[in-house]
């Protein structure tokens, strides 16, 4: 242990007061030199001498009680010095490779426990030099090792990342902790810890900062053979019907002329499936798929790398990612039993919005008038491609308007069924009455009736004469007629209608969920309510509306047409409708929502859920079954997580799933709107339970097996070394840490990196001897001056 | 299927459901009225009564039997979003609530037919009412209607627009917004269509007699499939390509 002195200023005056007392003991000093260098006559040497040295006792004095000068006497001893190892604890070290094609592979685990053994008598030798040795794992963080697992690097690295910059930050940053300082690093790694060239110069520029040597110990090896899903590159939109493209680059590695498949799966489904002849090592193949996507939602697609025999590992054979596919055009197919004025309204109304690919046929003859027909006279009309609406393309469109459309006779009523099913699987139908289309009994069949909301096993005929329709309580809060309650007036401001088919409320209305929005101001019905004039109907999947009149165009056309928030009645009306019908708006009577279609492993997933009644109002107390699967396990797995819950007063379920492993995920939810059938009636597709389902997906916070080559590891461990002036390592040549590790000098000239043991502090600016000393001081070189004559 | 190999029905068809009849309600009638205004505003008396004669027979369109009239401050203009306005000579000057009320017709999306009696002979009745269109219309211009136009495809194929004459090679029209809000025939269609009480053609057409009668009854029914039907013969046109470019599920 050794003594270090020093001198410490208990007081910091002002600056300008600083200044006043060094600049007098620099004039008292200059003066008193001055003096004893040119003494006054009569003055001894010895008296000058004596008179110079109590000016500069004074002065000192002075200066000791001006900043109450401290003697501070320390105790010191060395502080040591530190080695921290930096292990790689990322997946990619589970990885088995070989120094040539010929060699057995290796983990590289199993590399690293052997460098690390075999190393033992270089460490023996680091803490005879005074070196201690912290020992630490990395992968996305860093953690300090345990001292059984420090002495043998042993375990299984499944870390999602390595991010060697991060543990290197870490070091240079002041620990309190900490004393003792560190004087070299050591990383033992396969060297993937940048996937990216800016990363990899980060990584320099921190390990350079550190101001240390780094030793890198390389664990990769040369030849591996894997294929890897390197990158996807994919919009986060696409939209319906129009084709969107779906790159991947693919990487392999010792598989050169071998063939393998590549899919694109959409929900866990295969989509496109081709195949891939490997070429070179490196050598990335980009692979390209052309999607169509046939319908709106949010889908999971995934590319997915058929795997080959001797793979490292097949964790990075596929990557997933969610793509939201919106609605570009909608397609509407607008079929009229006749041209007449109400579907000259709603033909102008869906032409002039660029959204809708409207597709029309218009009977514009009769088979009357086709008898009469002058064969010699041009015509322009076409037949009518019932087959090819109907039967092959129905599926395509998104919403089907029936307009006054006397199927029957034209040949489409074998085709209800069609229809029917169309609009369980997600379709979009609009009825709209007339003189024709409910009037003959042409959608009496069971397969078409049963999905309507009302009863049209009955054929209803037209009735001409004016009337006003009511708002029903359902129409208040309904979004296609929710604003005539705002309207001022209802409807007594509007145009009367004039015709109307009157029809009952289906048997089984509830079972489809079944709502009247509108109603005849007179007539009524068997049971006494009001005849439905527009009805609505959610069964399967898909939504139904029936107009029972073919007279809302004079909704669009009066003499004294309000208007309301700047549109017309008309526009408010079939606008409403269609979005209703195309479930654009975002209040269906069951909707699942994840908070987000992302999520990192660990976080957490809310799915949330929110019942609506058939007249838009929440519904509590509504039991709704949910269930999780992951999509790689098919529709038939088992849940991953299930349960059921019950909607709150706002109609709202939720619940928080944790911990779910990477991978795809598919929620869904159902309830039964409306009464559940009886048994005796039940069909095994039961138009009233409506099922919704939200995909997602947990991934890894990086891609640590995208590239799991060594060779560019193997370089970067080089460069980082060399950068540092450590020394590289080559493990899979058996190479060894060396005994003398490179490292920093520990001291510098202030003395820092010592221990302090114990302290004394003598103030030299209080108490009676300082006081005495001035005295003697200033007294003393008085006295003296009197005495030689110069006072 | 209606324009395929004709079948006349006498009965219901045979692949029908059960419970399925004809229907026996009333039927959703079209009315073809006609504007009155001072002055001679029926030239060509009951012209509009045989289109619609007339449509009922070749088409499925169901007009009333007998087209109404209507004056342009009537409220009842606006129970159809058509109107025919005929006349011989020059349009009197119509009251300001009637322009007014006219205007607000085609704003609303009706159509408006003028039909010039003259035949191309005096050239008053096309002055009014490009002078009537310049006041309910401001910045709209007649322009002629281009033989591709839908009109004449409507239901027949029409490549003139007959009338009782053949002096005019074309329609004019205010054609805004995708549509024509607005047509003017040249050639006296409604002479074309009269006829006197024993039901005979009340004026010869000149020069191609019975025939261009028929030719302007085509074009008289494409006027009103066009006023019923917009351009939906134009959407046949992208049928092909529509379907063609479509995926299914």
């Amino acid at each position: 242990m050794d003594a270090r002195w020093s001198l410490a200023a208990g007081f910091s005056p002002p600056w300008w007061a600083v200044a006043l007392v060094l600049l007098g003991a620099a004039l008292a000093t200059v003066e008193g030199i001055r003096a004893f260098r040119h003494p006054p006559l009569g003055t001894t040497r010895t008296r000058s001498a004596a008179l110079l040295a109590l000016r500069l006792l004074s002065i000192a004095a002075v200066v000791g009680i001006a900043f109450e000068l401290t003697l501070r006497i320390e105790q010191v001893s060395p502080l040591g010095r530190r080695i921290v190892v930096l292990v790689d604890r990322s997946a990619s070290m589970d990885l088995a490779d070989s120094v040539d094609a010929d060699a057995t592979a290796q983990r590289r685990q199993a590399r690293l426990e052997s460098v690390w053994a075999r190393s033992a008598p270089a460490r023996a030798e680091w803490a005879e030099q005074g070196l201690l040795v912290d020992v630490r794992g990395f992968e996305l963080s860093t953690t300090p090792l345990p001292a059984a697992i420090a002495e043998t690097l042993e375990g299984k690295p499944i870390g999602a990342g390595s991010d060697l910059a991060a543990a290197l930050s870490e070091l240079g940053e002041a620990d309190p902790t900490q004393r003792i300082p560190v004087v070299g690093v050591v990383v033992l790694s396969d060297g993937l810890v940048a996937p990216d060239r800016a990363t990899d110069q980060h990584v320099l520029s921190v390990a350079e900062a550190l101001g240390v040597p780094i030793t890198t110990v390389s664990l990769g090896a040369p030849q591996i053979r894997d294929i890897s899903v390197a990158a996807v590159r994919a919009g986060e939109f696409a939209f319906v019907e129009n084709v969107t493209e779906i790159e991947a680059t693919l990487v392999a590695h010792g598989f050169r002329d071998k063939t393998t498949t590549v899919q694109l799966r959409r929900n866990g489904e295969v989509v496109f499936e081709r195949p891939l002849v490997l070429r070179g090592d490196g050598v990335p193949h980009d692979v390209r798929f052309e999607v169509a996507p046939d319908r709106i939602g949010q889908f999971v697609y995934e590319i997915v790398i058929e795997p080959l025999e001797g793979e490292a590992t097949t964790d990075n054979n596929r990557q997933a990612f969610v793509q939201k596919v919106l609605r570009d055009k909608v397609r509407v197919l607008h079929v009229a039993g006749r041209p007449d004025w109400d579907v000259r309204a709603l033909r102008v109304l869906l032409r002039r919005d660029p959204n809708v690919e409207l597709l029309s046929y218009y009977i514009l003859r009769g088979f009357d008038d086709i008898a009469r027909e002058d064969t010699t006279a041009p015509l322009s009309l076409i037949p009518f491609p019932t087959d090819e609406l109907f039967e092959e393309q129905l599926g395509s469109f998104d919403l089907v308007v029936l307009h006054n459309f006397d199927a029957v006779q034209h040949q489409v009523g074998g085709y209800v069924d069609n229809i029917a099913q169309y609009v369980l699987d997600g379709g979009a139908l609009v009825m709209i009455g007339g003189d024709l289309g409910l009037a003959d009994g042409g959608y009496a069949p069971r397969a078409i009736s049963s999905i309507l909301p009302v009863d049209t096993r009955t054929p209803s005929n037209n009735r001409a004469g004016p009337y006003r329709p009511q708002v029903s309580e359902a129409g208040r809060r309904h979004p296609i007629t929710a604003w005539l309650d705002g309207a001022q007036g209802g409807w007594d401001a509007l145009p009367e209608l004039d015709t109307f088919n009157a029809m009952a409320l289906a048997p089984w209305a509830s079972r489809v969920g079944a709502s009247v929005l509108l109603e005849h101001p007179d007539d009524r019905v068997r049971d006494g309510s009001a005849a439905p004039l527009l009805a609505v109907a959610e069964p399967g999947q898909g939504r139904v509306m029936l107009l029972a009149t073919g007279s809302t165009w004079r909704m669009g056309f009066a003499p004294r047409l309000p208007l309301i928030d700047g549109a017309r009645p008309y526009d408010l009306l079939w606008l409403g409708a269609i979005r209703w019908l195309l479930r654009d708006d975002s209040s269906g009577r069951l909707s699942l929502e994840t908070d987000k279609p992302r999520y990192r492993v660990g976080e957490t997933v809310e799915l949330q859920a929110r019942a609506l009644s058939a007249a838009y109002a929440p519904e509590p107390d509504i039991e709704i079954p949910w269930r999780l699967q992951r999509l790689d396990d098919g529709p038939d797995a088992d849940a991953v997580d299930e349960g059921r819950w019950s909607t709150d007063a706002q109609g709202n379920a939720a619940e928080a799933l944790e911990a779910l492993p990477v991978g795809a995920y598919v929620a869904s939810a159902n309830r039964q709107l409306g009464e559940a059938p009886a048994a005796s009636v039940a069909t095994e597709d039961d138009p009233g339970l409506h099922e919704v389902r939200r995909v997602f997906i947990v991934e890894p916070p990086g891609r640590e097996l995208a590239k799991v080559d060594a060779d560019p590891g193997i370089d970067r461990l080089q460069r980082l070394a060399t950068k540092t002036e450590g020394a590289f390592i080559d493990a899979s040549d058996d190479e060894v840490l060396p005994s003398d590790l490179p490292t920093a000098s520990t001291e510098d000239g202030a003395g820092n990196n010592m221990k302090v043991e114990g302290r004394d502090d003598v103030a030299l600016w209080n108490g009676w001897a300082s006081a005495l000393l001035l005295l003697l001081a200033f007294g003393g070189e008085w006295i003296l001056r009197r005495r030689t004559g110069l006072a | 299927m209606p324009d395929a190999e004709p079948t006349v029905l006498a009965a219901p068809p045979s692949h029908a459901p059960g419970g399925w009849r004809p229907p026996t309600g009333d039927p959703i009638r079209l009315d073809l009225p006609q504007l009155r205004y001072p002055g001679n505003w029926a030239p060509r008396p009951g012209a509009m009564r045989v289109l619609a004669r007339e449509l009922r027979l070749r088409t499925r369109l169901e007009p009333v039997a007998e087209p109404s009239t209507v004056g342009p401050i009537e409220g009842a203009l606006f129970e159809t979003p058509f109107l025919y306005v005929a006349g011989e000579g020059a349009l009197p000057k119509l009251e300001d609530e009637a322009e007014q009320n006219l205007r607000r017709f085609i704003d609303l999306g009706g159509l408006i037919l003028f039909d010039a009696a003259d035949g191309g002979a005096d050239l008053a009745f096309t002055r009014s009412v490009r002078e009537l269109l310049g006041r309910i219309m401001p910045g709209s211009e007649l322009a002629p209607v281009s033989g591709e136009h839908v009109v004449y495809r409507s239901f027949y194929l029409v490549d003139f627009p007959f009338g009782r004459t053949q002096v005019h090679d074309s329609l004019l029209a205010v054609q805004e917004e995708g549509r024509l809000k607005v047509m003017l025939t040249r050639n006296d269609l409604g002479g074309a269509l009269a006829e006197t009480e024993s039901g005979l053609p009340a004026y010869p057409c000149s020069p191609g007699g019975s025939d261009q009668r028929e030719w302007a009854i085509r074009l008289g029914v494409n006027i009103l499939l066009y006023a019923t039907c917009t351009d939906y013969k134009a959407d046949r046109a992208h049928v092909e390509t529509l379907l063609r470019s479509r995926r299914w599920k």
